[in-house]
């Protein structure tokens, strides 16, 4: 994807944008200032009421019972689901950044990997709500931990959720680790620059006595790399565990062996539409244009443009082995997908993931900041349908006709929909706010890197 | 315990204070019969009486138990008792036995004894206990004036009222009530000069009128269809709107096995679909106008064949006969009738004429039928007047002001009395007007005084059955509010000093001469031996006018018909606040909580109408806004309109003005006229621009071309059909539906299944699809009703349902019929995926479903290919906090655990009662003998469709069944196991009609 030409011209340029103390700064002003830009406040506001409103709906659903959502008989499962998948999904683009890319030396990544870390820590969060609310019985969840108890009760090991529980928590688990250990030495400059007294506190705190050793450092570079080892297969495993909870059912159109490989590639296409979703604004209203650069951008918007046509491909696969393995149910379901009630639903997945990132094919194009955003929003929209189609259509016609029906989502559902992403971008703008949102001392490093490299 | 003196030790203050409460509680717990000793001192009868005088003692009305002193000897607090007792409906008496807990009646079955249950019941009879225990039930008496409601007392009614006794100025209206008690009481009424009279919205008076017409007297028909080769129905429900239904669901399914070698054939010709349109070999739709030209078509053609002396007088020739696919049915018919004759059965409806039961009385006879197939009873009161003649007659003595006081037994003219005889306008014009009924409903409410009716689980009654047999009906609790009985009222106005079960003991005095023969007939719920005596009438000319439609009218649409018919839930409207019955899916449309207007596909079309739309119906100068649903197999032209909804005054689930509950269903008695009784032509339909979604349980979203073809592929797969002749070529044909490559599974089944092995089998040949399976696993399984809306939503909660397809053409379709209920899959996918292990595997192969585990993933049903498990998205039971609604909880199964919102429910096959009958046999160490565990709804099926049993007993029936041929595995393929297998349907064409329906989309499916 990159040469070795292209990263020594795009190093030069930014050594030549940032020199040390600038980066320093340009990163620290935004948790220092007195005031964050005015934008800022209108967002916050804007998303802290939705995320009101999502733990409203969620509080409302305890109350009455989960008959709230519209979710019925045949489609038990409905937007509560199809949101965690998607968010789940969303979460990936954050740990390919900041591990993968790592382990191959991909160093135009450190622009972008705190904060698509920081995204994956929140898409996580909100994923992770909705296992738990979307159960009759919310209040009882943790009956799915394997943890000891008077009741003589254990889980289930044969089935995929309780696979999820271990994948989702693994997950959440080693990205925090990960993005929080990353974070360490930046903390530690927030601290030193501090001129509050709390400020220092709660930096020192947080930077754990990080003094920026020789020691410290080797010990923080080792650590990284096990983690970013660790975090690694994990960017396969958990959307394939994910995706096990349909693919082991037998369910006309969940039960398919291509599932794994489809949910990864769809979990990293959305999650980095998500990634320029979000970067797109922060770099304008933070001023960090200069270390998220034109040259980040558009690497993700090829890398869009390449798991877009990845899932592309899936899309016909499904239907190809739908008709190739001669199950009658299945070629319906399939059948029925594209022609059927829910075609309105389908179409638009089409659209939205397979059809609109193939714009990227035009560097002009690719290079459009308008442009890239308006396609990565509908990519997300994309991604929400997919899973929505998988979901809702699977269920809605399965083997005997009298059980047909027609999920139709309850205003609950929208405003749990909705409301999630208050969440998401409260987490979102108070991370903005008030944690290093670049990682500083690896933009550095690549400076310093590329520095030595040229005196050799 | 006559006496009761300050106790040394005290339980309740109550006893303590030994309050006047206190003692009249204690002194009814021996009430009535109970303190005789029984003459045989059996164990079961000791128990029955034991039993008896628990439920009659009434202690719980006051909410306080009184403990025994002493446990009688095999009395078991929380073990259930059996009484047999008797439900009437529509002037029928049906054998039940109702089992009761701890004085508490919570499930009522059939009595296998008595000849109109044989073991069978409807999904009325098996909701008749949710009726007993509804908190919407009249409380106590009470005075209307001016329509205002004030609260009275039964002294004051007495005293008002019963007191004055009886005299000319009184007139009574009774509901049809066959108790010979009542009878006997009527005639010592009228024998006082009263005016008695009686009405009944769904009554069998054309039948009566049928008969007087073919023989000069009022005979009662009484079919052997056990014994039948060849039945054709004429609009006549056999086995769901006959009073004797149930008796001939299980004779009629009798002879449908056929491995048996000769199956009889059944064609059914009406307007509508019915359940014995359903289970027909051959349907033809034809308007119900049309089914008198039918008949007189069918006499023309046969008599000649059978060298009768010449046909009905006025009968038309054959050759009117215009439509070919029409001609050729008839043609068959008459064919397959002469040729079976003496081994046939021609039926009509009781919505059709006098002049079609007198054709159809002819026909048999000239077949030979009479005397083998088709037998003839006396009918009761053979000299009264039509229901509706009579009711006439009243309203007239009412406005003539011949009518002082007026005393309403049952029934709910106000409602239900034909719009054209103004019968509430005459009521207003009564000084003294009084209705006693169950419920306080519109009637009630334009009456000067309602006092409450006991319900007959509440009251000693007796009642006739079908064929005449006297059945008994005894009490199974003290009334709970205060209601008094039809007989205790009548015996009141007659000043007798007797009480109810004494009147009744006087009416059978001689049939039951002395104690013994009095607790047998107690014991049994009947009199042995009382069946009425067959009798022979003489065939008279029958004349038949022919004017208006005929069949060369068969296409013809620009007159519409329409025609009413008691709702198979509701029946005229007196269950309207039952909410099992308002849920459960009807037989067509599977149309839940309300009625709509039937019409033909084709019908609707040429209207510009479609399911939902509202339209304004209008005939016989009446309107009515009622919403459509398409109906295949609907004749062109008619519109079926089901009584019973759009009730006022029902109560909070049925509708109620009072409670600001909008009615369910519109009421299409505003339609229904003494003129316009059964059907008729000249209707018009104008479209309203409303559009309601109706709340089916199937087909909930329309179906789409895709869809609609997708389900035709897949009918033939899910429910296995073949031909009498095929079958005796290819007998295991229903094994090769489906060709799929071997299955495999990736471990080994866990349990070994040592002990038992549950099964169940279900003979698609036997179901007719009434539906009474699910209401009684309704009431066996405390399943809440849902409701409308989340009806609308998916989320009813049946246990087990009953599937309805239709194939071939949409004008003339096929209709198949498949309950569904757990398959209780060896390989389950349910239990692979629950993550806290609530549905696990039992080691006699059931799939347990542990409520308390259950958080309610859902994940199960998901996985479910049958889907057949039921979520609690909302707690069911909030009405419960209102005290109003406490009583609700009465009718619950101490069995089975009620289900919090959150958890996921389904099918047990009634675990409880393996249990219970595991525990007995391992107290006794015996055997469990096959059949000795019936599943609720096995025990319900009146067709005996659903065996259940051990399949490990190697003299199991259901093992025998389930190694038969035509035993299939719904969605074997994916390799579940499923411990219920269904056996698959054998039809009967007749060979000349066979190619046609052939051609309507039979045929193998390979998947």
């Amino acid at each position: 994807m990159t040469t070795a030409a292209d990263v020594k011209q795009f190093n030069t340029q930014l050594e030549a944008d940032n020199p040390f103390a600038q980066i320093t700064e340009n990163v620290c002003r935004v948790a220092e200032a007195p005031k964050p830009p005015k934008a800022w406040y209108i967002s916050f506001a804007i998303s802290s009421t939705v995320m009101l409103a999502f733990f409203s709906s969620i509080g409302f659903v305890f109350w009455e019972g989960i008959g709230a959502w519209g979710n019925m008989s045949p489609v038990f499962w409905g937007f509560p689901i199809v949101n965690f998948v998607f968010w789940v999904g969303i979460g990936h683009a954050g740990t390919l950044i900041s591990a993968v890319l790592y382990l191959f030396r991909q160093d135009w990544r450190t622009g972008i990997n705190r904060f698509a870390e920081a995204m994956t820590i929140f898409a996580v969060i909100c994923a992770a709500i909705f296992p738990g609310i979307h159960i009759g019985r919310p209040w009882l969840p943790y009956w799915m931990f394997p943890i000891p108890n008077q009741m003589s009760m254990w889980p289930q090991f044969r089935s995929p959720l309780e696979w999820d529980v271990f994948a989702v928590s693994t997950y959440a688990t080693v990205s925090i680790l990960f993005w929080y250990m990353g974070m360490i030495p930046d903390l530690a400059t927030l601290r030193d620059r501090s001129r509050s007294t709390v400020r220092r506190l709660v930096y020192g705190l947080f930077s754990m006595g990080w003094r920026g050793s020789s020691r410290q450092w080797h010990r923080y570079e080792k650590a990284y790399q096990i983690l970013a080892a660790l975090a690694t297969p994990l960017v396969l495993s958990v959307h394939s565990v994910v995706s096990f909870d349909f693919a082991t059912a037998q369910l006309p159109g969940w039960h398919t062996t291509i599932f794994p490989p489809y949910f990864v590639a769809g979990a990293i296409f959305g999650g980095f539409a998500m990634v320029v979703v979000l970067a797109v604004p922060a770099r304008q209203f933070f001023g960090l244009k200069r270390i998220i650069s034109m040259r980040h951008l558009e690497n993700m918007c090829i890398i869009m443009l390449v798991t877009g046509t990845l899932v592309g491909y899936a899309y016909m696969m499904e239907f190809f082995i739908a008709w190739y393995g001669g199950v009658p149910e299945e070629s319906f379901t399939f059948i029925n997908r594209a022609f059927g009630p829910y075609a309105w639903a389908y179409w638009t997945m089409i659209s939205c993931n397979v059809l609109a990132p193939q714009l990227f094919w035009f560097r002009k194009l690719r290079r459009s900041i308008p442009v890239m955003f308006i396609i990565a929003v509908f990519v997300n929209v994309g991604m929400w349908f997919e899973r929505f189609v998988i979901v809702c259509t699977s269920l809605s016609r399965d083997f005997i006709p009298s059980n047909w029906g027609y999920f139709i989502p309850t205003k609950v559902d929208f405003i749990t929909l909705i409301g999630s992403f208050g969440l998401f971008f409260t987490l979102f703008l108070l991370f903005c706010r008030y944690l290093p949102m670049v990682a500083m001392s690896e933009v550095k490093a690549i400076h310093y890197n590329h520095h030595m490299h040229h005196h050799h | 315990m006559s006496q009761v003196k300050k106790p040394k030790f005290w339980r309740s203050l109550a006893e303590r204070e030994n309050t006047d409460e206190f003692r009249a509680n204690a002194q009814r717990e021996f009430f009535a019969k109970a303190d005789e000793g029984p003459t045989v001192p059996g164990r079961r009868r000791f128990l029955q009486l034991m039993g008896a005088g628990l439920a009659l003692s009434g202690c719980w009305q006051e909410d306080r138990l009184l403990p025994r002193t002493n446990r009688p000897e095999g009395l078991i607090p929380g073990k259930p008792v059996y009484f047999a007792t008797t439900m009437e409906l529509g002037g029928v008496g049906v054998g039940l036995l109702a089992r009761s807990y701890d004085g508490r009646p919570i499930k009522l079955e059939g009595n296998p004894e008595h000849t109109s249950s044989v073991g069978g019941s409807t999904s009325i009879q098996q909701a008749a206990v949710l009726e007993m225990y509804d908190p919407d039930r009249s409380k106590g008496a009470a005075r209307y004036s001016g329509g205002k409601r004030e609260s009275g007392t039964w002294a004051e009614f007495e005293e008002a009222f019963l007191k004055k006794g009886a005299d000319a100025t009184l007139a009574i209206l009774g509901d049809g009530s066959s108790s010979p008690t009542l009878a006997d009481l009527k005639r010592r009424l009228t024998a006082k000069g009263v005016q008695w009279f009686d009405y009944a919205p769904i009554n069998r008076d054309n039948e009566r009128a049928g008969a007087k017409a073919a023989f000069g007297e009022v005979v009662r028909t009484q079919l052997k269809l056990d014994q039948t080769d060849v039945i054709l129905t004429l609009d006549a429900d056999l086995f769901g709107a006959h009073p004797n239904g149930l008796a001939h669901s299980k004779a009629f399914a009798s002879r449908r096995s056929p491995e048996a070698g000769s199956m009889t054939r059944l064609y059914s010709i009406e307007s509508s679909f019915s359940a014995t349109g359903g289970a027909a070999d051959h349907r033809l739709p034809l308007r119900s106008q049309l089914i008198k030209a039918v008949a007189a078509y069918l006499d023309s053609a046969v008599s000649p064949q059978v060298s009768a002396e010449g046909t009905a007088q006025g009968a038309p020739a054959a050759k009117f006969l215009s439509d070919e696919h029409a001609k050729k049915f008839l043609e068959t018919v008459v064919k397959d009738l002469v040729e079976h004759r003496g081994r046939s059965v021609v039926v009509a409806g009781a919505n059709q004429p006098a002049e079609v039961h007198a054709l159809v009385h002819r026909l048999n006879s000239i077949l030979g039928n009479v005397g083998k197939t088709v037998l003839y009873t006396a009918e009761l009161e053979p000299e009264r007047e039509s229901y509706v003649a009579q009711l006439t007659k009243l309203v007239a003595a009412m406005n003539g002001g011949q009518v002082k006081s007026l005393l309403i037994l049952g029934g709910n003219p106000a409602y239900d009395a034909p719009a054209d005889v103004g019968f509430a306008a005459a009521l207003a014009k009564v000084p003294t007007s009084v209705h006693a009924s169950v419920y306080e409903d519109e009637t009630s409410q334009l009456c000067s005084w309602h006092v409450p009716l006991a319900h007959w689980l509440e009251a000693w009654g007796d009642s006739l059955a079908w064929d005449g047999t006297v059945s008994l009906a005894q009490p199974l609790i003290a009334p709970l509010y205060d209601g008094r009985s039809a007989i205790e009222l009548c015996g009141a106005l007659l000043g007798e000093k007797l009480d109810a079960l004494a009147l009744i003991k006087r009416t059978h005095e001689e049939r039951l001469a002395g104690d013994a023969l009095w607790r047998r007939a107690i014991h049994d719920g009947y009199v042995q031996g009382s069946e009425a005596k067959l009798v022979t009438p003489t065939l008279k000319d029958v004349t038949v006018s022919l004017q208006g439609p005929d069949l060369g009218g068969v296409e013809a649409e620009q007159d519409l018909e329409v025609s009413f018919a008691a709702d198979s839930k509701l029946y005229d409207g007196r269950y309207a606040n039952l909410g099992w019955l308002q849920e459960l899916p009807d037989l067509i449309g599977k149309l839940t909580w309300e009625n709509a207007a039937l019409i033909a596909p084709s019908t609707a079309k040429a209207l510009g109408v479609t399911d939902g739309d509202v339209i304004s119906l209008t005939v016989g100068g009446a309107s009515l806004e009622i919403p459509v649903l398409q109906a295949p197999g609907q004749a062109k032209g008619s519109v079926r309109l089901a009584l019973g909804y759009g009730r006022t005054a029902a109560g909070q689930i049925g509708g109620s003005k009072a409670h600001g509950v909008a009615p369910v269903g519109a009421n299409t008695y505003t339609l229904r006229s003494s003129k316009l009784w059964d059907f008729g032509g000249g209707a018009s339909v104008k479209k309203t621009g409303k559009w309601t979604k109706l709340a089916t349980t199937q087909d909930k979203h329309s179906i789409d071309q895709l869809g609609g073809d997708e389900i035709q592929e897949r009918i033939p797969v899910l429910i296995r059909e073949a031909t009498l002749a095929e079958y005796k070529k290819t007998p295991d044909f229903a094994k090769h539906k489906v060709h799929h490559p071997p299955l495999l599974s990736l471990w080994k089944p866990p349990v070994s299944y040592e002990g038992h092995r549950w099964g169940m089998t279900i003979d698609l040949n036997k179901c007719v699809g009434c539906g009474t399976c699910t209401v009684a696993c309704q009431a066996e399984n405390n399943i809440p009703t849902v409701g409308k809306e989340r009806v609308l939503f998916g989320r009813e909660l049946h246990w087990i349902r009953v599937d309805r397809y239709y194939k071939g053409d949409p004008e003339n379709p096929g209709m198949a019929q498949q309950p569904l209920t757990c398959h209780q899959c060896e390989n389950a996918p349910c239990e692979q995926v629950c993550p806290v292990g609530a549905t696990m595997h039992s080691h006699e192969g059931l799939n347990d479903m542990t409520y308390n585990r259950c958080i309610g993933t859902r994940y199960c049903a998901n996985n479910c290919p049958y889907k057949v498990r039921r979520f609690n998205y909302f707690n069911y039971h909030m009405d419960m906090k209102d005290d109003a609604n406490k009583v609700k909880g009465m009718v619950y199964n101490p069995e089975v655990t009620v289900r919090f919102r959150g958890v996921m429910e389904k099918c047990t096959f009634c675990v409880q009662r393996i249990q219970n009958v595991k525990i007995d046999a391992k107290n006794h160490r015996r055997k469990i003998e096959d059949g000795e565990i019936k599943t609720a709804c096995q025990q319900a099926c009146p067709s005996d469709a659903i065996v259940f049993g051990d399949l490990n007993d190697p003299g199991a029936k259901v093992r025998e069944l389930q190694n038969k041929e035509r035993a299939y595995a719904l969605l074997g393929q994916l390799n579940t196991h499923p411990r219920l297998l269904y056996l698959a349907k054998v039809t009967n064409p007749h060979p000349d009609l066979e190619q046609k329906q052939e051609g309507e989309g039979h045929g193998g499916h390979h998947g």
